[in-house]
């Protein structure tokens, strides 16, 4: 392929979006990440350069070869995350990187790429018409059932404190990377090869609880409810049956209640109970949530000015370069600032389900939807959280906040995107 | 699959519209939020915003400087770095090494730290190799500060008039404490930047310090008059291991106190050094009954009223005289004497006639004008008023006691001031130890005005003064106070003290005193000199006398009076008392010769000295002595200094010295 057919057919109005949002990002680096990470800003340049090349590299590739290897790649991300509990960097008391000695690698990360994928080809491929029942989510009778029980055993002594204390740790641990890797495995090769009908072996409910359970044990709540908000708005977008829908609500609720209890730890819990009340902490748990809105509304309508931020420049906003990038942007350039980009966002989102929409297959369909779900999450999440309306649960802003995984996965999606718009003419 | 779910990859038209929707409700919320946050609530978020990073920070600018008469530095501040810590950021298990640098128990430390939640000292006003040593450790959370210190070059040298500061900078004793709202720099609260940790951000940028420095101090006390004092007064109580001594000098015309010491003293650089004891003021806190120093006051009081004539006789009834059932005796009988003799031979009954003469209520109102019984109104705080009885209650016993100092109790300071209204022609001048306050841009806030009071006629005060100059010749009991060349006026004292057991007399504790001033012509000076318990001879003019001699004369030399030297009296009882002692005065380890610049009245001629290679001590006295801040880094001797020798002082407000520690 020569280096014109790379750029022929790009949906350039896409890309210029999605560099205006960059540009942003990368200016707001420039006084966010003054104090606490001196030159972010050019990596965060290098990491867009590399995402950039990622993006129009996926956009040559037909989808197809994606559908293809959608399977397998989640269930290699499957063991990646199954590495990351044995293997990985503990960082501020959570376990999600691997170090690769050049790079860290967040798998759950990938898993976002790698669940869009396979839940859409799920989809794409599934042989009823119309809305999903409950039965269709979670095929009850499928032989995967047994895993998803040894994983909810997991996910209760997923605290590996608790583990450790039982004298589980190891065991616990290759356990379950035993079985998990053998029985993956075993599934995605009866699946390639025997052309088994893949939803005798797995339901959605076996592509969503997996990832999730993993990730929420490392522990990553914002990450989970990110990949349950993803697949939950490609189940939507393909539709629910009305009484299935109310028995997830109802059992989603119970099932929350249930968490709160058993599975999030104190820190989450306090992390919920302060998003309820900021100010009753404002010195402790609620630190976060605080400063960021002092930051955000000190900026008022016109804003302090670029670099003249006193909550960012005097390290009263904590984690400004990466999780409360908005709230440095809404300090130093207002609600004239914030409202630019979240109408860039809101933009560059309805363009996505826009793509989706005339994609040229369901899977593309699909795939282009989930893309616009994990920004559109994101952003949301995001930006609720820095301004009081949502927990502090460390969801990153896309393309704003500083950090290379962040920065690949979004222009990987980017990419999805601009594939599914190039193809969506050919009939 | 109809071809418009083909289009929509098998989904329907009119889904996409509501997922669109959804997507756009949710953003609008955001912004909404957005809008809330930044218009509805900006004001009060902003003004929450400021209270972080805008600290109220209070600058106090330094102390205000004191000076001797000439303008030397007597108490001064330097800036000295204090270490402080951020309890939350300091890395627990490194709290040994931190106390070890500090040269404190961790325990202690540790103890300081507890319950602080964002500031603790480490240690104040710390070493420089201290704050080296930290600075090395190189810890997070542990930080540096400039504080001032309060500096007294002279070490001892007039701690009692002077007092000291607390830690804080605050005046606790002497001048210190009673000008304390002058020489205090104002503090003002300013907004600084600061950051989330707490730290300040700029400070460089807020010194128009000078206008709210406080104001200096120029004494009436001469630093090398004071020196000579103390070197002889600690010498003659040594001497007699007397329990303690004070000594006033006063100039007699204006009232001016020249040198005024007491021993034990004190070194007030290091306050926690020394018993409480020595802080006692006793030229002013003590009192004690004069004795036979308060004769010459009665007979003046006695000649002004008339009721004797300057060259009456007295018959002294032989050494013993019935008054009620009491007998009172003198040393030595002596049958008529003339009221010189009185004095001279300090005889009791004489000066008891004469009191008697005057009666109660005469002698009551003359002892009140030569300002007995209440306070000399001098500026040191902790003055006592003494005891003198209302003349109603005393009896004829009392009448005669007092007439030869006893009965009544006195302070130093009070005894010295009504002997200087015979020295000063019967004119009072209150004694006084500031003789201005000056702010630091120059102006005067405070300028000492005499307030002549008459209290006996120029004649009386002459006629007396050569009754006590009889006191110094031969055959008074004031021998050893005489100066070859110099007139001399004085008089001994020798009370009993009494033993506060048994409430009467003590048998052996005595307080052996003199008073006196020269030359009798015009005098220049006034000494009082008191000795408190000394052991074996006990008299005024063994004990007190030399010692009145010495100060005297050393006084007069360095005043310029013509004193022949060499020529010792007969009886001199102490070797040292070769005078030059005060043109080589040292004050402190090598620091002589600092008559330098005063900055009250300042000149504008002099220069910054050239301070290289000279060591700590020295350098920083010649520095301060320019009357300019000193700020000094490191230790050993001076390697750099800022500004540069030569530089004008006129325009230096301070002078930085950094240190090092030669390698020898």
């Amino acid at each position: 392929m020569k280096a014109r057919a790379l750029v022929v057919g790009l949906d350039k109005e896409l890309l210029i979006w999605v560099l205006l949002i960059a540009t942003a990002g990368v200016i707001n680096l420039f006084s966010a990440a003054q104090v606490a990470r001196p030159g972010a800003q050019y990596l965060q340049v290098g990491y867009f350069a590399v995402g950039f090349a990622i993006a129009v590299g996926i956009a040559a590739i037909d989808l197809r070869w994606f559908e293809r290897l959608a399977y397998p790649a989640f269930v290699v991300v499957c063991g990646l995350l199954a590495l990351v509990l044995v293997a990985g960097a503990t960082i501020k008391g959570s376990q999600r990187w691997l170090n690769l000695g050049f790079f860290n690698l967040q798998p759950s990360e990938l898993m976002k790429l790698a669940i869009i994928f396979s839940l859409a080809r799920y989809l794409a491929r599934r042989e009823e018409q119309g809305p999903l029942g409950l039965l269709d989510l979670l095929r009850p009778l499928n032989p995967s059932r047994p895993l998803l029980l040894l994983l909810a055993v997991i996910a209760k002594f997923g605290d590996l404190q608790i583990a450790q204390s039982a004298g589980l740790t190891w065991a616990l641990r290759i356990g379950l990377l035993l079985i998990a890797v053998v029985w993956l495995a075993a599934a995605a090769y009866r699946m390639q090869s025997l052309a088994f009908a893949a939803r005798t072996f797995v339901a959605p409910i076996d592509l969503i609880a997996v990832p999730a359970v993993l990730i929420l044990i490392e522990p990553d709540l914002g990450t989970t409810l990110i990949l349950l908000a993803i697949a939950g708005s490609m189940v939507l977008y393909v539709g629910v049956r009305i009484w299935s829908l109310v028995v997830i609500a109802v059992v989603g609720a119970a099932g929350g209640v249930a968490a709160w209890f058993k599975v999030l730890k104190p820190y989450q819990q306090q992390r919920i109970l302060t998003f309820l009340n900021p100010e009753a902490d404002a010195l402790g748990a609620g630190y976060h949530a605080n400063q960021s809105m002092i930051a955000i509304g000190s900026g008022r309508v016109q804003g302090k000015g670029f670099m003249s931020g006193t909550q960012t420049q005097l390290s009263f906003l904590p984690e400004n370069h990466t999780d409360f990038a908005f709230s440095v942007l809404a300090e130093e350039w207002g609600l004239f600032g914030a409202a630019v980009l979240i109408i860039l966002f809101g933009w560059l989102i309805i363009k996505g389900i826009r793509v989706a929409a005339s994609a040229h297959d369901r899977f593309s369909a699909l795939c282009a939807v989930g893309v616009a779900a994990l920004i559109f999450w994101h952003v949301f999440v995001n930006i609720g959280m820095v301004t009081g309306m949502l927990p502090v649960v460390g969801v990153t802003l896309p393309l704003m906040s500083y950090g290379g995984s962040s920065v690949l996965t979004i222009m990987f999606g980017v990419g999805i995107w601009m594939s599914v718009s190039r193809r969506r003419m050919m009939f | 699959m109809t071809r418009a779910e083909k289009r929509t990859g098998g989904l329907k038209r009119g889904r996409v519209l509501v997922v669109e929707l959804a997507v756009l409700l949710c953003l609008t919320t955001v912004l909404a939020r957005a809008v809330q946050i930044q218009v509805l609530h900006g004001a009060r978020l902003r003004a929450m915003a400021q209270e972080q990073y805008l600290k109220e920070m209070e600058i106090s600018a330094p102390r205000g400087s004191i000076y001797d008469r000439n303008g030397r530095a007597l108490a001064v501040s330097v800036g000295v770095e204090s270490i402080y810590v951020n309890p939350g950021q300091l890395d627990r298990s490194r709290l040994v090494e931190l106390a070890a640098a500090t040269g404190q128990k961790p325990a202690a430390l540790q103890k300081k730290l507890e319950g602080r939640k964002s500031f603790a000292w480490v240690k104040r006003q710390a070493r420089p190799p201290e704050i080296e040593a930290v600075r090395r450790l190189e810890l997070p959370g542990v930080h540096f500060t400039s504080e001032s210190k309060r500096f007294y070059p002279n070490r001892e040298l007039a701690a009692h008039v002077l007092g000291f500061v607390g830690l804080d900078g605050a005046g606790l004793a002497g001048l210190e404490l009673k000008y304390d709202a002058s020489l205090r720099g104002r503090t003002v609260e300013i907004g600084v930047l600061r950051d989330a940790h707490g730290r300040p951000l700029s400070t460089g940028d807020i010194l128009p310090v000078t206008s709210m420095e406080g104001d200096n101090i120029q004494l009436t006390i001469d630093a090398a008059i004071q020196q000579l004092v103390e070197d002889r007064l600690a010498a003659a109580v040594a001497q007699c291991n007397a329990a303690s001594g004070s000594v006033l000098v006063i100039e007699p015309e204006t009232g001016a106190i020249l040198a005024l010491a007491n021993v034990p003293t004190f070194n007030p650089n290091d306050i926690n050094r020394h018993r409480l004891a020595a802080e006692r003021n006793r030229v002013i806190s003590d009192v004690f009954e004069p004795g036979s120093t308060l004769k010459p006051i009665v007979i003046a009081a006695a000649i002004e009223q008339k009721v004797v004539s300057p060259d009456e006789q007295i018959f002294c009834e032989e050494g013993v005289i019935a008054v009620g059932r009491h007998r009172i005796r003198d040393t030595h009988p002596h049958g008529l004497l003339d009221l010189s003799d009185i004095i001279a031979k300090s005889s009791n009954i004489g000066a008891l006639k004469v009191g008697t003469r005057l009666g109660a209520g005469r002698l009551h109102r003359a002892l009140c004008e030569f300002g007995f019984g209440e306070k000399t109104g001098i500026e040191l705080p902790g003055e006592v008023s003494g005891m003198l009885a209302e003349p109603g209650r005393w009896s004829k016993a009392r009448l005669a006691t007092v007439s030869f100092g006893q009965g009544i109790a006195v302070t130093a300071m009070q005894l010295a001031s009504a002997v200087n209204v015979i020295a000063n022609g019967g004119t009072a001048g209150r004694p006084y130890l500031v003789e201005r306050v000056v702010s630091r841009d120059g102006t005067v806030r405070f300028q000492h005005e005499p307030e002549p009071r008459v209290v006996t006629s120029t004649e009386t005060a002459r006629a007396v003064a050569a009754m006590m100059e009889r006191v110094v010749a031969a055959g008074g009991t004031g021998t050893n106070a005489a100066i070859s060349g110099i007139r001399v006026a004085g008089k001994t004292g020798t009370a009993q003290k009494v033993d506060p057991v048994s409430g009467g007399y003590s048998a052996d504790k005595r307080l052996s005193s003199f008073v006196g001033f020269a030359p009798v012509e015009a005098p220049r000076v006034l000494a009082l000199v008191v000795i408190d318990e000394p052991q074996g001879v006990t008299y005024g003019g063994v004990v007190a006398a030399p010692v009145f001699r010495e100060i005297v004369r050393g006084t007069l030399s360095h005043l310029g009076v013509n004193v022949a030297s060499g020529i010792e009296t007969a009886d001199a009882p102490t070797a040292a008392s070769t005078l030059p002692a005060v043109a080589t005065l040292e004050l402190e380890e090598g620091a002589e010769s600092l008559v330098a610049a005063s900055p009250v009245g300042s000149d504008g001629r002099d220069t910054v000295p050239d301070l290289r290679g000279l060591p700590m001590r020295r350098a920083a006295a010649i520095a301060l002595a320019t009357g300019r801040s000193v700020q000094v880094e490191g230790a050993g001797s001076v390697v750099e200094q800022e500004p540069a020798a030569g530089t004008p002082l006129a325009g230096v407000v301070e002078i930085k010295l950094r240190l090092r520690r030669s390698k020898s």
